[in-house]
């Protein structure tokens, strides 16, 4: 038994958190140096384009539902720059509420909302010329200070009639970010009041001789629409379509520091152990994912895997896209049961470092017909296996994963998906998975496992926060048996049930403008883990897991976790075992996780 | 034996009181719309956070947009209109 010193271990673990805190900050920092990047700018020849419908209110509410179907997903539906795709976006959506966006000049906005700006697509083919100018009177409608942002409306259809005197209202508004720019705003603006030859003039003694020029070519002109958001580079492409087969290759890293502090308490004493590992085999995960299509109606699915368990096979499959409500797929399949095997168990979609204890992770060869069906403003979704089936070990234990056929039955797996709320926010799921599992041959052969899962899936775009709430319990009930003892051979028998559940709650930050903070997301699980008792298994964990994770892109996160999980053990006292032994585990881990 | 029925329910009773205090709070707020009315931007900004962040179109090419889609639509369980919708907003 170990001497715990108690300044020493604190020591230490002041020492992991500090290191562990100064690494995320570093991501933050330098993510907000990448994210600072340069403001977006219409060209100044955009300040000439005629807004047609300046000033007309009676488009607005046609425009209102323009914005909601097009905008508001990512600028929200006040357009304060926080819709619900908001979140993960870089650069973030604009707010369009904002002094900075509504300095713009009306035809600097068409033309921005025509080009796009990546993630931004464009809307030239999108949406028709008339239907950009009325999303431009309706960003105008959104201004938060709206009296001085913008004229009456009398004094704004005067400015349309005089273009120049319009431009020049616009330059007057625009915040002075950088000096040199809104001083040569305020030159070419000269030079579209003073006519052509003035122009040319400034050309001579301005070092910005072509942009003067452009200038001059297209005040003359009196068509700049076409001409100015002319895309002969997309004409160019358009004829380039997708092929009939097309492979490519995304998948997953994950990296990672864990350091681990055990206590297991008997009798009154305790005895200690640590680990401190640097991305060794638990912590490491590389799985390329394969991805190859056929045509419209076939896919090809291959995630091979080097981790722990050294190199080895996620799943592998075929499926053919049959009819818009049914996949037919076969192979080495994840079964559905529950949600989170099958959805949610990737290190960059799990938002904390550990996976929730005991869920059943089933892994089998497989035929599965799944879809997804609409029905009024809800959904379903229906996904149906039938696999070789899980294998009752001669101990009791039950095997899920990379297992092969050890009888003539089959196992299905089932699980239904209800989306009441038509904005999907909200999922609830109902599986099951039944099988008769023993070996041929052996007494337990006819001994039958029963499964059931329900799985909850919400998320909520709240005005300040993103929240999201997943959970899932399920339960494994195996038929009474006979099973044998390997250390002895003996035979002994048990209530063979295994219950699990999870709740987990993340929540992002919508409320700040800052960029840095809106990367941030805090997750919590609790997690309830009961095998069974009496079995050379048993014990009842509960754990409770603290995540912070920065969001360095959509798909790569820098996580920095905490989690302990407290568990009794139940082992029979007559296979050897503590009943009543308290083993507390506490982890701390820093991990680092990329979809590429 | 009944201690576990009881906690047994509490979860789930506890689970389905929140789903539906959220749908009540939810449905107050948001107007029921059709997937069929929808737009692939609509849809893209309901559908890819169910399990992780909304990608950003440029991520992928418009080819490899067809294939992930048809992954995302087997992971998902999205509907073959949702599927189509999103991946023609992704592609542009």
């Amino acid at each position: 038994m170990d001497q715990i010193q108690p300044g020493k271990e604190k020591r230490i673990d002041k020492i992991n958190f500090f290191f562990a805190l100064l690494l995320l900050l570093t991501f933050g920092i330098v993510n907000k140096s990448n994210a600072q990047n340069k403001m977006w700018e219409a060209p100044k020849s955009a300040d000439n384009l005629k807004n047609p419908l300046a000033g007309n209110t009676e488009i607005l509410k046609n425009a209102k539902v323009l914005y909601i179907n097009y905008c508001a997903p990512c600028h929200g539906t006040k357009g304060k720059g926080d819709g619900p795709a908001a979140a993960a976006l870089n650069p973030k959506p604009a707010n369009h509420t904002s002094a900075m966006v509504q300095s713009h000049s009306d035809g600097a906005l068409y033309w921005m909302m025509t080009q796009g700006h990546n993630p931004m697509p464009a809307y030239k083919t999108i949406l028709s010329e008339k239907q950009r100018w009325e999303l431009v009177e309706f960003i105008r409608s959104l201004a938060a200070n709206k009296p001085k942002e913008k004229p009456a409306k009398d004094n704004k259809t005067t400015i349309v009639k005089e273009k120049s005197k319009k431009v020049n209202v616009t330059d007057k508004t625009e915040p002075a970010k950088d000096k040199s720019t809104a001083l040569e705003a305020k030159k070419d603006t000269t030079n579209i009041k003073a006519g052509a030859d003035s122009s040319n003039i400034k050309a001579g003694t301005d070092s910005s001789n072509t942009e003067a020029n452009n200038l001059v070519a297209q005040e003359s002109s009196t068509v700049v629409d076409s001409s100015l958001l002319d895309n002969t580079l997309e004409e160019e492409v358009a004829h380039i379509k997708p092929g009939d087969s097309h492979l490519m290759v995304a998948g997953l890293l994950t990296f990672g520091y864990v350091s681990n502090k055990t206590t297991v308490t008997y009798n009154g004493s305790s005895t200690v152990s640590k680990t401190n590992n640097i991305g060794d085999a638990d912590h490491f995960e590389f799985s390329p994912m394969f991805l190859w299509r056929h045509g419209k109606n076939f896919l090809m699915e291959f995630e091979p895997s080097f981790s722990a368990d050294g190199l080895g096979v996620n799943w592998a499959a075929v499926s053919y896209y049959a009819t818009p409500g049914l996949i037919v797929r076969g192979g080495y399949l994840v079964l559905p049961f529950g949600a989170y095997s099958k959805r949610l168990a990737a290190g960059w979609i799990n938002k904390l470092a550990s996976d929730p204890e005991g869920v059943p992770d089933a892994t089998d060869f497989a035929v599965e017909a799944e879809g997804g069906l609409q029905a009024g403003t809800m959904k379903w979704s229906y996904d149906f296996a039938l696999s070789n089936g899980m294998q009752l070990q001669p101990d009791g234990t039950t095997q899920f994963v990379g297992i092969s056929d050890n009888n003539k039955n089959k196992t299905f797996t089932g699980r239904i998906g209800w989306l009441p709320l038509s904005n999907s926010s909200l999922e609830l799921g109902a599986s099951i998975m039944t099988g008769k599992v023993g070996d041929a041959g052996l007494k337990i052969e006819h001994a039958s496992a029963n499964l059931y899962a329900l799985d909850l899936n919400l998320i909520e775009n709240l005005q300040l926060f993103q929240i999201n709430i997943k959970g899932q319990y399920s339960e494994a009930k195996l038929d009474h048996a006979d099973y044998i003892n390997p250390v002895d051979s003996s035979t002994y028998s048990f209530d063979n049930h295994t219950k699990t559940g999870y709740i987990m709650a993340a929540v992002r930050p919508m409320f700040s403008q800052n960029k840095v903070v809106k990367n941030f997301e805090i997750a919590a699980r609790y997690g309830n883990y009961t095998s069974p008792a009496n079995s050379l298994w048993g014990t009842k964990d509960n754990s409770l897991a603290l995540s912070l994770n920065y969001w360095i892109n959509w798909r790569t996160v820098a996580r920095f976790s905490y989690e302990e999980i407290k568990g009794t053990n139940s082992v029979g006292a007559n296979l050897g075992g503590n009943p009543g032994e308290v083993t507390k585990s506490n982890s701390m881990y820093l991990q680092f996780c990329i979809e590429l | 034996m009944r201690i576990i029925i009881n906690k047994k329910l509490t979860l789930l009773s506890s689970m389905i009181t929140l789903a539906c205090s959220m749908m009540v709070i939810i449905n107050s707020c948001t107007a029921s719309q059709k997937i069929s009315t929808k737009t692939g931007a609509q849809l893209w900004s309901e559908n890819c956070q169910r399990c992780h962040n909304t990608p950003s179109p440029s991520s992928f090419t418009p080819e490899q947009w067809e294939t992930v889609g048809m992954h995302m639509q087997s992971r998902a369980l999205l509907t073959e209109v949702e599927k189509n919708k999103i991946i023609e907003f992704l592609k542009h």
